[in-house]
C-alpha cells in the first residue's frame, strides 16, 4: 500500500509570520493597555509621580459614592440615548434619500461624510463658534438679524445639554448614513419590486421589508455608535468642558479630567481613580454589546 | 374581462431606444409568451406592464382601464420573478399572506386563501419555514402561491424557471400549464427558451431588438415563420438556412428547411451527397450534422436506426413541399400553390 507522504510543517510557510505584525501591534497598543488599566485601577497612581500603592477596590468604592460621577453617568445615558437615536433616524433617512437616483448625490454624500472625518475636538470648536452667545455666534447673530432674542446656548444647563446632543448628532449622522447606504445597495431589487407589486406603499416597504432585511447592519451600526457615544469626551472637552457646572459632563470626560493633569479642565491627575472609571465604562460597553448580540440581530435570513 | 391592450408603448434608457413604440393585444384568458434572445426588450416590456418601469410613450389598458402610469399594486396584476424574490425574513405563510394583509383582507379569509393555495401547490408542510430552508422548486411554488392568492386579473412571469435544473423545469412547466387551465386567468410569460414558449403558450410573441417579429400559435410560428429570425429562433434543432444556387432556383435569397424535412436515401428529384460530421443518438431519433458541397451545413433529423456507411457519406434529399423561402430582407415569401 502506498503511504501518503505527510508534508512537513514549516513554520515560515504557515500563517503565523503573516499574522505576527498585526498581532504585535494589537498586543502592544490594545491588549496590554487594557490589561494594565485593570491593574492601575487597583492602585493610587498619580500623574505627579511617587510610588503607586495597591489599594484594593478603594477607587471603585469612591466612584460608586461620588455624586459627580453619578450625575455624569446619568447625563451620559440621556446623551447616548438621544444622540444615537437621533443620528440613527437622520442617518437612515438620508441614506434612503441618497439611495434614490437624484442629481448630484455623490456631492451630497461627500459633503455629509466630511462631518464624520473631522476630529471630534474640531467639531466641538466649530459648534462653539456657531453657538457663541455674543453677536459673534452665528445662530445668535441670525436670530438678532430677524429681531429675535439670542439664546443661552451653552450657559443655560438645559440648552447646553440640547446643544451637545445636537452637535453629536450632527457628527455621527454621517456614520450611520454610510453604513445604511451600503446596506441599501446590497438589498435584492426584485424583493423590493415584489413588495411594490404586492401593494406595499413606500413606508410599508421601509417598515416591513427594508428594515427587517437591514437588521444585522442596523444592529452593528447601533452598537458602534452607542459605544462611541457613550465613551465620548473630546467633543465635551472642546464644546463645554462639562459645563455649565457639571451639566454636560460625560463619564468619559470625568475619566479624562480625573486621570490627567491640571490645566484647562481642572484635572486631578489621579490615574488610578481614572483607570477605575475606565474599567466601569468598559463594563457598561460590554453589557451593551452583549445585549445587542443577544437580541439575535446577527442571524441572517439570506442564503 | 382582463384583456390587455398596448398601444404605441415605447421605452428608452438615455439615448438607447430599448423598445420602439409597439402595439400588442393580449386576449382575455390567453397564455401569451414573450420570447426572444437576451436584450430583445421582452423583460422591459413585461416590467412596463407590471408598472415597475414607466413607459416614455403609449397607452396601456388592462380590462378596458387605462393603467399606463398606475402603481403596480393598483393594476390587479401579480408577478413572479426570476429570483423568486421571496421576503427572506418571513415564513412561507407570511410571504403568501403579505399582499393580503396590505390589502386589509380579513384574517379568516386570509387563512382560507393561504390554505387553498398551499394545498394546490403542495406547500402545506412548508408553511412555517423560511425561504432559505427551501429548494429552488419549492421557492418557485411559494412565489406562485403569493401571486395566486391575490386573485389577479393578469399574471406576469419573468423567466420563472431559468434558475431551476432541467428536470424540475420540465415538471414546473407542466404545473404552470395546469395552473393556467384551472384558473383561466390571462398570463404573460417571458422567456428566452423557445422550448418553454412552445410548450406553454397558446400565443407566442417573438421579439427581436425591441420589435415584435411575429405573433401566432406555436404551430403557426413553426410551420410558417414570418421572418428568417423567427425561422431560426423557433424549433430545436435549428432550421437549416441555405443560400446559394439552391435558393436561387427557388426564387429566394435564403431558404429554410427543418431538420425533419431532409430525407436520408429519399426519392426526390434533388439529391445531395452529405459528408457526416457528427451523429447524436438521442434514442427516439438520431440527429446528423453533415456538410454538402455547394449547399452548406445541414442538420438532419433521422430514424434512430439510421446506419452511417463506412465512407461517412449519406444521400440526402430535401422535402421540396416544405421549403420556407425568404427574400433579401429576411421576410417570408409566400409560395404559390402549384
Amino acid at each position: 500500500m502506498p503511504v501518503v507522504q505527510r508534508r512537513k510543517k514549516n513554520f515560515w510557510r504557515g500563517p503565523w509570520p503573516w499574522l505576527a505584525p498585526t498581532l504585535l501591534i494589537l498586543i502592544v497598543f490594545r491588549a496590554y493597555p487594557l490589561g494594565d488599566q485593570f491593574r492601575l485601577a487597583l492602585t493610587d497612581m498619580r500623574v505627579s509621580g511617587g510610588e503607586a500603592q495597591y489599594i484594593g477596590l478603594d477607587n471603585f468604592y469612591f466612584i460608586a459614592s461620588d455624586p459627580g460621577y453619578q450625575t455624569a453617568l446619568f447625563f451620559t445615558i440621556i446623551f447616548t440615548a438621544f444622540s444615537v437615536g437621533g443620528s440613527f433616524i437622520l442617518g437612515l433617512g438620508l441614506a434612503l434619500l441618497l439611495n434614490e437616483p437624484i442629481r448630484g448625490r455623490v456631492v451630497y454624500r461627500t459633503a455629509i461624510l466630511t462631518s464624520w472625518v473631522i476630529s471630534a475636538i474640531i467639531v466641538g470648536y466649530i459648534w462653539r463658534l456657531l453657538l457663541n452667545e455674543s453677536s459673534a455666534g452665528v445662530f445668535n447673530a441670525l436670530f438678532d438679524s430677524i429681531g429675535l432674542q439670542g439664546v443661552n446656548w451653552l450657559s443655560s444647563p438645559t440648552m447646553a445639554v440640547v446643544s451637545v446632543i445636537v452637535a453629536d448628532v450632527w457628527r455621527s449622522t454621517a456614520f450611520t448614513m454610510i453604513f445604511m447606504l451600503g446596506g441599501l445597495q446590497t438589498l435584492p431589487t426584485e424583493v423590493l419590486e415584489a413588495a411594490r407589486t404586492d401593494g406595499a406603499k413606500a413606508w410599508q416597504r421601509l417598515l416591513f421589508v427594508i428594515v427587517p432585511l437591514l437588521k444585522p447592519l442596523i444592529a452593528t451600526a447601533l452598537i458602534f455608535s452607542t459605544i462611541a457615544t457613550f465613551n465620548v469626551y473630546e467633543l465635551i472637552l472642546s464644546l463645554t468642558s462639562g459645563g455649565p457646572g457639571n451639566a454636560t459632563s460625560t463619564v468619559g470626560f470625568e475619566m479624562f479630567r480625573t486621570a490627567f493633569g491640571g490645566d484647562g479642565g481642572g484635572g486631578l491627575g489621579l490615574i488610578g481613580r481614572g483607570a477605575a472609571m475606565g474599567v466601569s465604562m468598559f463594563m457598561v460597553t460590554l453589557v451593551f454589546a452583549i445585549l445587542y448580540i443577544r437580541a439575535g440581530v446577527f442571524s441572517r435570513d439570506y442564503d | 374581462m382582463s384583456e390587455l391592450n398596448i398601444d404605441g408603448l415605447g421605452k428608452r434608457f438615455g439615448k438607447v431606444e430599448v423598445i420602439p413604440p409597439l402595439d400588442l393585444h393580449v386576449p382575455n384568458g390567453s397564455f401569451t409568451v414573450l420570447v426572444g434572445p437576451s436584450g430583445c426588450g421582452k423583460s422591459t416590456l413585461l416590467r412596463m406592464i407590471a408598472g415597475l418601469e414607466d413607459p416614455d410613450c403609449g397607452i396601456l389598458e388592462l380590462g378596458g382601464r387605462d393603467v399606463t402610469l398606475a402603481e403596480p399594486a393598483d393594476r390587479g396584476i401579480a408577478m413572479v420573478f426570476q429570483s423568486y424574490a421571496l421576503y427572506p425574513h418571513m415564513t412561507v405563510e407570511k410571504n403568501i399572506e403579505f399582499g393580503l394583509r396590505l390589502a386589509r383582507v380579513p384574517a379568516s379569509e386570509r387563512k382560507e386563501k393561504i390554505a387553498k393555495a398551499a394545498e394546490a401547490l403542495q406547500l402545506e408542510a412548508l408553511l412555517q419555514r423560511k425561504p432559505a430552508a427551501l429548494s429552488g422548486g419549492q421557492r418557485q411554488r411559494v412565489a406562485i402561491g403569493r401571486a395566486i392568492v391575490r386573485d389577479p386579473k393578469l399574471f406576469l412571469f419573468d423567466e420563472p424557471l431559468s434558475n431551476l435544473d432541467a428536470a424540475l423545469r420540465a415538471q414546473m412547466r407542466v404545473e404552470l400549464a395546469e395552473l393556467h387551465k384551472r384558473l383561466g386567468t390571462t398570463m404573460i410569460y417571458v422567456t428566452h427558451d423557445q422550448v418553454e414558449a412552445m410548450t406553454l403558450a397558446d400565443r407566442i410573441v417573438v421579439m427581436n431588438q425591441g420589435r415584435i417579429e411575429q405573433i401566432g400559435s406555436p404551430l403557426e410560428l413553426y410551420e410558417a415563420p414570418a421572418s428568417l429570425f423567427v425561422a431560426e429562433f423557433i424549433g430545436a434543432p435549428k432550421m437549416n438556412i441555405l443560400g446559394g444556387k439552391f435558393a436561387e432556383e427557388l426564387g429566394a435569397a435564403k431558404v429554410g428547411l427543418r431538420p425533419e424535412h431532409l430525407f436520408v436515401n429519399g426519392q426526390s428529384s434533388e439529391k445531395w451527397t452529405a459528408k457526416v460530421r457528427l451523429v447524436e443518438r438521442l434514442g427516439p431519433e438520431t440527429i446528423v450534422y453533415a456538410r454538402v458541397e455547394d449547399v452548406g451545413d445541414l442538420i438532419i433529423r433521422a430514424e434512430s436506426s439510421l446506419e452511417i456507411p463506412g465512407d461517412s457519406e449519406l444521400s440526402v434529399s430535401p422535402d421540396l413541399s416544405n421549403v420556407h423561402c425568404f427574400d433579401g430582407h429576411g421576410s417570408r415569401i409566400e409560395k404559390e400553390l402549384s
